[in-house]
This record gives structure tokens, sequence and C-alpha cells, in this order.
């Protein structure tokens, strides 16, 4: 073997036993690649495609139940062949791991100079107590946590994720490992926060020699940071390639729908060739745009199908019977209208307020100040998880029929009729009426979700995050069938996201939203080519 | 400063409870039918007698007031005359109370020895086999009714293999040696349902945490099973167990209000069940405030406990 | 693996419950002998093939006794939890999901309650209104119902919040709806692990109370009575003590097998 290649997967099967059927079932299938030292490797797919399990098989972490065909070499030795306490050994020393959820990784009841100090004691037990402690505050420091001593003595749930991220990391490199593992180790995070963290972990890496395997769904992430991509799909290594070559001349039609469902990354190659236009736009709409449209209450500018005007939503903190009732201001003073047939967006990360901004629109907030004009007819709304936001003890055919009992006079029978004609509609086979919510996938499931909220024929529909729980490709498939149902019943949408890329593919309008105010407002690609505001600037640079 | 806070705070939520469960205890006996004085005067009495007695019971005054009378004597230690004895409840109370409460302290020490290492031992290697035996043996254990198990105790312990007389009851007075190790048996009676409750408990508490993420990390850093188990899955599953056991010694002590009955202990539970039979109301209040208040009282403790152990709740 | 075990525990728990049904539905029709048929000439004979579970002190058949106590202790039981699981549904769902003060006020009696043992609520309820069947069915009812109303309410304040809750308002449909066709289904397996939860409970307070001579009186049989009528006899008839014993024991493991298993 080469001398620079630090990893060496071969033929790596990877078995689960299925308890019912009793037979098994492979989720990564036969797949072979190698790592150089001092590499950058990126390990790219949706979910189910089996990226996680190969990594958790390289660490030993995978259930004792779990079968695993293939060896895997790590410096020579071969990791699957080693006794168990051999392994343990090297796991964390040699090689080590970052996970997604920096919530739920760290111990809740331990302080966190203890677990990071931990790695020490495991691995380097000729420390002394002082030398292990000034080591781990030099390793929290070195994570960008600067102020390494007071952190020492907190607990995890004192953090915030970001920083518990931080702390993974420094806990993962304090032995200065030859091979890091990062799993989607930025996904649970805020486009900003992320942006950091990408940052430190390359950082922090080349400072200790240390190779990388980044493990993410997220193409524009691995992007940033990796030298190679591999492209996993149902269990298959598919593609494998430089960062330049996957981006420019993806050859797989896999890693083509992919680069497809996250159109940002190809508008980028256009900004830095084309002119940027300079035309002015408003960021606060002024006086008289707002008076130049003649709205009388309750009554809508023609064109107009939803008018907000200064609206200020709060929030009521209630604790206890006798305590005081302190009140938080959410969204402040945000003006904002959408015209028939279009789509406006609205970005921005969470608790940015655009959440509650869509409850105050739809009716479910009621302590707001200020102007909303809406028509007629009650806007429905799609909500972000499609797995909370069904019933999931009642049929798909229950769901699509409960708006019509509620709101329409219709029979049986026309009842019946319109949810198979509404099934139709959101590219659902017919017989899915009598499949229970747990049967259908994720992207299923929101098709049903947008089926219900267009059942009674709304003009106006407020999707909150809609496509945000769920993988690209099943995005993509999703927004596209929203823009064709928008033109077959002539639909206005109001778009919340806190994904510039989903917002990029959907959206004719965009406001951003930043600490409950609305700080930028433009038309799509105005606001890509050309953002004003230092936020919608930092916004972008995070995700292109 | 915050830990003043809190601490305020729980013993304000203290005093609230004991308000709340004293004015049940109260409340529930106004409500009895047929008046008491009828009763402990039986029907044949004189208009006046009864008018008599009434005031001397201070009936005719406003509940409230009754209640805060009451609670205030209770305070003092005064909880009336008992119907049936004529002498002073507190004194009928007296040493039957220390008897209960040792009851208590030898089955909730039973509980403690051997559920703790028996769920740890069961959970080291779930579905292995002294975990499926420990499932297999909670599970019959827990169907059993406490009472059910004194009387086959008795009859394996005392009459077969003859290590205690059944009946045979002595004070701690007479002799303390004797005294507990007459008490172990009911004591064992007591526990053995608790312990198959506990342990399963303790070993659901693991399993949960061994799927944890923060055990995954702890795994990727190289620890060993026996590291992991002792230095991070312990702590956070006992968290929970320590609430649960508080409730388990609750339990107990309602528990030997029946298992004094298998065994013959002049214990309150005994008293208490003959006040019931003989209607001797004063008693079963105070008997039942008693057992309540320390309830109330070891929650307190544990609650307390409770924040000194979770970080998360410790630090607000 | 683990799999196969749970079913193991659920078919068993399938069959003792079956069993346990079986024998309460007999009891109601037929049982071999009188159950208060006294013999002098039969005092406390062993097991034998024409008393199957010997006879006690009166010379009664102990079969014929359990068939019939097994049928009070069970049906006991089944209304005890009929009571406490239908009124602390509703109470439970409409504290969850309305909350406001009626709940606060509700929720620290019901914290209060929490703090007496069960076994001592229902004494203080027996020595109230008086011991027999349906005093103890009234008394146990309504000291279930505090626990089911808690479980209910709770499951009622986090499923309030989803979104498919959100989203039934936003169609139009009515509080009522929300809660009985909306919420309540959706806390299908948490009540009916605590309604087999709660059964047993009855069981064991019901068969507490007799055997204190506080509960079911004569001339209904009672398993907790026949233990404490047997326990003077221990030493010379076991089987009197043993027989009904069991019979509790089958009740409670039946369930709860069952219900582990679920």
């Amino acid at each position: 073997m080469e001398d620079n290649i630090l990893i060496y997967v071969r033929n790596i099967t990877i078995g689960f036993p299925n308890l019912k059927t009793k037979d098994i079932q492979n989720v990564v299938k036969n797949i072979s690649f190698q790592v150089k030292k001092g590499e950058i490797l990126g390990v790219v797919g949706e979910s189910g495609s089996g990226k996680s399990m190969t990594a958790l098989c390289m660490m030993g972490l995978l259930p004792k139940d779990v079968l695993v065909k293939g060896s895997i070499y790590f410096n020579g030795i071969d990791l699957l062949g080693l006794n168990e306490d051999d392994l343990r050994r090297l796991k964390g020393k040699e090689m080590s791991m970052v996970f997604q959820e920096p919530m739920t990784s760290l111990n809740p009841s331990m302080k966190i100079g203890r677990q990071v100090e931990e790695m020490l004691v495991l691995h380097e037990a000729n420390l002394s107590k002082e030398e292990r402690r000034k080591r781990t505050i030099e390793a929290l420091g070195q994570a960008g946590l600067s102020s390494g001593e007071t952190i020492y003595d907190k607990y995890p749930h004192q953090l915030s994720g970001g920083m518990r991220q931080r702390v993974m990391i420094a806990m993962a490199m304090i032995c200065k490992p030859k091979l890091l593992i990062a799993d989607e180790p930025t996904t649970a995070l805020d486009v900003t926060t992320q942006a950091k963290i990408i940052e430190l972990i390359k950082e922090i890496c080349e400072v200790n020699g240390t190779t990388i395997i980044f493990i993410s769904h997220d193409l524009s992430v691995v992007r940033k940071i990796c030298d190679r991509v591999l492209v996993m799909e149902d269990g298959n290594l598919v593609e494998e390639g430089s960062i330049e070559e996957i981006f420019t001349n993806p050859k797989k039609s896999y890693t083509k729908k992919l680069l497809k469902a996250i159109p940002i990354i190809d508008l980028d190659n256009k900004i830095e060739k084309q002119n940027v236009s300079k035309e002015f736009k408003l960021l606060k709409p002024t006086d008289s745009e707002i008076n130049s449209s003649p709205i009388n209450n309750y009554k809508l500018d023609s064109d107009r199908i939803l008018e907000v005007k200064n609206l200020n939503v709060y929030y009521q903190d209630q604790k206890g019977l006798l305590a005081k009732e302190t009140m938080t201001h959410i969204v402040k003073d945000v003006s904002l209208y959408v015209k028939r047939g279009e789509t406006l967006g609205i970005v921005g990360e969470s608790g940015s307020g655009k959440s509650t901004l869509s409850k105050t629109i739809v009716g479910m907030i009621d302590n707001y100040d200020g102007e909303i004009i809406l028509p007629n007819i009650k806007p429905q709304m799609v909500f972000q998880d499609p797995y909370s936001s069904l019933n999931p003890v009642k049929k798909v055919g229950w769901i699509l029929e409960e708006p019509l009992k509620l709101q329409t006079k219709l029979k049986k029978e026309e009842r019946k009729e319109r949810v198979r004609q509404i099934l139709r509609d959101v590219d659902l086979d017919e017989k899915y009426a009598d499949y229970y919510l747990s049967e259908l996938s994720g992207g299923q499931r929101q098709r049903v979700a947008i089926g219900a909220s267009l059942i009674v024929n709304p003009e106006f529909i407020v999707l909150d995050e809609p496509v945000s729980a769920l993988d690209v490709t099943v995005q993509h498939q999703i927004i596209e069938l929203l823009k064709r149902l928008k033109r077959q019943y002539n639909l206005s949408y109001l778009f919340i996201s806190h994904d510039l890329n989903v917002v990029y593919q959907i959206c004719d309008r965009v406001c951003v939203m930043y600490n409950g105010e609305i700080i930028e407002r433009a038309p799509i690609r105005e606001l890509f080519v050309n953002p004003q505001h230092e936020y919608t600037k930092k916004l972008l640079k995070s995700v292109i | 400063m915050n830990t003043i806070k809190l601490i305020i705070k729980k013993i304000a939520s203290l005093f609230a409870t004991l308000i709340i469960v004293s004015l049940i205890t109260f409340l529930a006996f106004q409500v009895i039918p047929g008046d008491s004085v009828l009763i402990s005067l039986g029907t044949n009495a004189t208009e006046e007698a009864i008018e008599q007695r009434r005031e001397e019971l201070g009936l005719n005054e406003n509940v409230f007031v009754r209640y805060f009378k009451w609670l205030g004597n209770a305070a003092k230690g005064d909880f009336g005359t008992s119907s049936q004895y004529h002498i002073k409840v507190s004194e009928l109370i007296g040493e039957r109370l220390s008897i209960t409460i040792w009851l208590t302290i030898i089955s909730v020490v039973f509980v403690l020895l051997i559920s703790i290492p028996l769920g740890i031992l069961a959970s080291n290697r779930v579905d292995g086999w002294i975990d499926r035996i420990v499932v297999f043996l909670t599970q019959i254990t827990m169907a059993i009714p406490p009472f059910f198990l004194g009387i086959i105790i008795t009859l394996i312990f005392g009459f077969i293999l003859r290590l205690f007389t059944p009946g045979r009851f002595y004070y701690p007075a007479e002799s303390f040696n004797k005294f507990i190790s007459f008490m172990v048996f009911p004591g064992l009676a007591i526990a053995i349902p608790k312990i198959a409750m506990v342990v399963k408990f303790l070993r659901s508490s693991i399993i949960r945490q061994l799927d944890t993420d923060y055990v995954r990390t702890a795994k990727s850093k190289g620890h060993t099973r026996a590291g992991i188990m002792y230095n991070h899955v312990l702590k956070n599953a006992l968290i929970p167990v320590i609430t649960f056991i508080a409730m388990v010694i609750a339990d107990i002590l309602a528990n030997s209000i029946i298992i004094e009955e298998v065994f013959g202990i002049p214990g309150l539970g005994r008293l208490l069940v003959m006040s019931i039979s003989n209607r001797d109301y004063a008693v079963v209040q105070a008997i039942v405030l008693l057992i309540v208040i320390i309830i109330v009282f070891l929650n307190f403790v544990v609650d307390i406990l409770y924040q000194y152990l979770d970080p998360k709740v410790r630090i607000k | 693996m683990r799999r196969r075990k749970k079913n193991i525990s659920f078919y068993l728990g399938l069959i003792i419950i079956s069993l346990v049904i079986i024998f309460v539905v007999m009891g109601i029709f037929w049982t071999p002998y009188d159950p208060n048929g006294m013999s002098a000439a039969l005092k406390n004979s062993p097991p034998s093939l024409a008393h199957l579970f010997g006879t006690d002190n009166f010379g009664r058949d102990i079969l014929s006794r359990v068939m019939v106590g097994a049928k009070t202790t069970f049906l006991v039981a089944f209304f005890t939890v009929l009571i406490g699981a239908s009124i602390g549904t509703i109470i439970g769902a409409l504290t969850g999901y309305y909350g406001g003060l009626f709940d606060e006020v509700l929720m620290r009696l019901n914290d209060g309650l929490a703090s007496f043992p069960s076994i001592l609520l229902a004494l203080v309820f027996v020595s109230i209104i008086g011991t027999g069947k349906y005093n103890i069915i009234l008394a146990l009812g309504v000291l279930f119902i505090p626990s089911y109303a808690r479980i209910i309410r709770s499951e009622f304040i986090t499923l309030k919040e989803k979104d498919f809750v959100k989203n039934a308002e936003l169609m139009g449909a009515n509080d009522f709806r929300i809660m009985f066709v909306h919420i309540l289904p959706n806390t299908k397996p948490i009540f009916i692990s605590s309604v087999s939860i709660g059964f047993n409970n009855a069981v064991l307070a019901e068969s507490s109370l007799s055997y204190l001579n506080l509960g079911v009186q004569p001339p209904d049989a009672s398993l907790g009575r026949m233990l404490s009528e047997a326990q003077p006899y221990l030493f010379t008839a076991p089987w009197y003590v043993i027989f009904p014993g069991i019979m509790i024991i089958l009740m409670i493991l039946g369930f709860s097998l069952l219900n582990d298993s679920v």
C-alpha cells in the first residue's frame, strides 16, 4: 500500500438483520475508497444513503448484531480484524469523531472540562492532573472557546449549540488524532454558525495535520471545505472525484439531480461573470409606497391578496399564577404585501420571528397590533414537519376529507370524489387514501399536507418551511409540485424558509428578517446579486 | 443567591402542600353521614346533652374556624380524644408510630441494598441470561399482593423453617434484638415486590441511557464498557430512580398498614384499621395526617436531593 | 431475540387472561358446589378429586368459592376502572386543552391527593362511606379519577401544541371535535396501558381492603376476605390460603404481561 494512504476501505458491505423477515438488509453495498493523508474527503448523500453507517463502521460504533463484510485499513492496520481492546486504544487517540447533534452528544450531568479531559485520562495516562487541566483549557481555546477556564466548570445545557459543537471538536482534537470523522457536524446549527464551525474544523485540522472525512447531505457545505467528494446513493458509491470535477462536470445522473436541487451553486458561478445590476431598490417601504395604494379596512387592492401594515406581535411569558407577566416583542413593525399570483419569500434564521409572523397572518396568534388584511377565504397553511402536522392515527383519506366536512356542505360521495381528485393533483395514487401516515415517506406526507391545504380551494397558502425536513432531491420535487399547483389553481404563496437555496427556487420577491424586523426586501435575483444589508451579505456568504 | 431563593421557594411550596393535605384530611371527615356526636352519645341521648356536647366539641362554629383550631392543636401534638379508648390520641399513637417507622426503615434498607445492585447486574448485559432471569422474576414478583406474600413468608419461614414464631411479637423495650429479628420477615414481605419494581425501573432507565448520543460519544472516545457504565451512564440513570424510590418509600409506608395485620404487629396500621371499624374518627384523622405529612416531607427531601444531583435542574 | 421474548410474554399474558375470564364467566353461571354450602364432615379436607381445591373450615368447596370470589374481584375492578377512566379522561381532556384557573385549582388539589398513598385514601373513603361491594366500587372509582385525569391531561398538553391540532383549528374544527376526534385517539397507547395498570391496582386494592375486612362484605365472596379467613388455618390447611392467592396473582400477572409487551 502506498505510504500516503491513511484509510483504505475495501469492499465494505454493512447489513442489518431484519427481525420480521429474518433476512439481511444491506445499507452499504460493497464500497471501496481511499483517503490520502492530510486530505479532506467529503461524503455526500441523502438520508438512507449509508454515509453515516460507513463512518460508524470505521469507528466500530455499529450495533453488535450488524453484519460487516470487507476490510478497513487504517495506517495499514485492518480495523475489523482488531480485538475490542486494541480498537479502543485507537479510538479517540488516532481517530476521533464529531457528531451531528451537539445538543445530545455531551453527557448532561458531567462538567465540560471533565468530559474533554477524559480523552487524556483514557489515552495519555502519564499526564499529571495539572497538565491535563492545562491541555484541556488549551484545547478549548483552540476550538475558539477563549474563556476555557470558565467553560471548564460549566455543564452542557449552559452552552449554546454552536459552543457545544466547539466542545465536541476540542474533545475530538485534544489527542491530535490522525483522522477526524465529522458526521453532519453543522446540520443542526444556524447558517451563520455553520460557516464558523466549518472554518474551525478546517483550521484546527490543518494545524494538527489531521485528515478529515466530512459527511454531509449539503453540497454547498461540502464544496466549501473538501478536496475530494464521494457521492453515495442507497448504499452504493455512485461517483467519486475532486470538488472541481463533481461540481462542474458531474458524470452520473444522480449527482446531476443532486446538483440541480441546489441551483444557488450554479448562480454563484454566474455572479462572478455577469455585471451586477445597479438598479436601486428600497430597503423599507416608503410612506408613499404604502399610502399610494388606497386601502380601506377589509378591502384589498384588487391585485393584492395579503396586506400587512405595521404589525407588532408579542409573546406573553407567564410563569405560574402569581408571577409577573413579561412581554417579548417578537415581530417588530412589519409591513408587507403579497400580490395575486406571486410568491413572497420570508427568509431568516431561527428566532428571527418569521414563523411567528406566518402564524399571526393565518390567525393562530391574537396578541398583535397593526393590520392584517386578507380576502374572504381563509388562508391555509402547510407546516414544516409533515410528521407532526398531520394526525398520526388517521388515514390519509380521513385527513383530506376533514376540511371538507368542516368547511363545505358536500355529500359523502362528493367528498370522496374530491379526495381522489386532490390525490391525483399532488401526484399520489388514489389507493393512498386507505393508507396510514406511518406507511408514507416524508415527501409523500408533505404531498398529503399540501393536498389538505388545497382541498377547500383557497386562493392563498402560507407555507412555513414546507421542505426543510426533507432530503434535497425530494425538496426539489415538492418545490416543482408547488410551482405547478400555483399555475394550475392561480394561487399565491407566502413562503417562509431559512434556506436561501430553496427560496431562490420558488420565490418572486424576498423579505429578509432579522431579530423581528424586515431588514431587506427585493426581487429574488436582486437579492442574490446585489445584497444591501450586512446581514444579508453574511447569510449569502455562508450559503454560496 | 439563586440557591437560597430556590430553597425558599421549595419551602413555601412545602407549606402549601401541607396546608392542602391537612385541609383534605380535615374536610374529608366533615362529610361523614351521621353525626359523630350521635355516635359517641348513642341515639337515645337527650337534646340538651347533644347540644352541650356539640358546644364542647366546637361543632357549632364555622368549618374554617374549626379547621384552624384542629390544625393548631395538631401542630402542638394534640389530636383530640379517642372515642373508643377515651384517652388522648397522641398517647395512643406514640409507640405505635415508632414500630411502623421501624418496619418501613427495614423494608427500605432491603429495597436499596438489593434492587440497585440487581438492576445494574441485569442491565450490564441486556438480554443475557442473568437479565432474562431477573426480568422473569420481577414480572412474577410484582404480581404478588404484599399481604399474600406475608402469609406465604409466615408459612415458609415461620411454620416450616421455624425462623420466627408467627404471632409472637416483641416490643423493642422487651428485647430490641428479638424485635428486629421478628420485623425482618414483615419487612421482607413489603420489600420484595418493591425490589422488583425498582429493578425494573432502574433497568429500563439504564437501557434508555445506553441508547443516547452521549454514550456513543463516550464509545468513540475509546471507553471500556465498564467505564461507560460507571463514569457516564449510572449517574444519569439513577437521577430518575431517586424520585421513583421516594414514591416507593411512600408505598412501603402505606403497605405496612396491611402487613401489620398479617403479622399481628401492634403498629399504626393496625390501630388505623381498628379505628375505622370502630368509627373512631379522631384517631383515623390523626393517623392519616401523620402518614401524609411524613410522605410530604420525604418528597421535599428528595426534591432537594434531586436539585443537588441533576445539574439541569440545579442551575436555572 | 428481544422481539421473540416479547411475543412469548404477550401470548402468555393473553392465555392467562383468557383463562381468568373463562373462570370468572363460568363462576357467574355455574359452580361445582354451592359456594356457601357448609358441611361439618368435610371440614378442612385437602384437595381431592371431588374437591379439587379442597374445603375450608366450614367444609365449603374452595374451588366454588374461588370462582365466585374471582368474579367479585373482577367486576369490582372492571367498574372501578370504568368510572375512573371515563370521568378521568373527560376531566383530563378539558383541563389539558383549556388550562386556566380551573385547571390550576384542580392540579393543586391533585398534587395534594398525590401525597396520599392510594390504599390510605381508599381506607379514608371506606371509613366515610362504609364497606360493601358498591361502596368499594364508588370509593376506588373516585380514587382513580385523578390519576387518569393527570395522564390524559399531560398527553393533551403535549398534543395540543402539535401542528396537526393547529391545522385542525385553522380548518375551523370546533373545540369539541379537536379534543375528542383529533386529539383523543392519539392517547390510545398510553390510555390502554394505564387501563391495564389501573385494573391491576384495583384488584390489589379490592383484595387488600377485603383482607382487612373493610371491603366486600359477606355474603359476597371475595378473594381477599378468603385469605383473611384462611390465615388461622395456614399451617393445618395451607390449600385454603394458596388457591385464592394464586388466583389474585394470575389476574394481576396476566394484565401486566400483556401491558409490558405492547
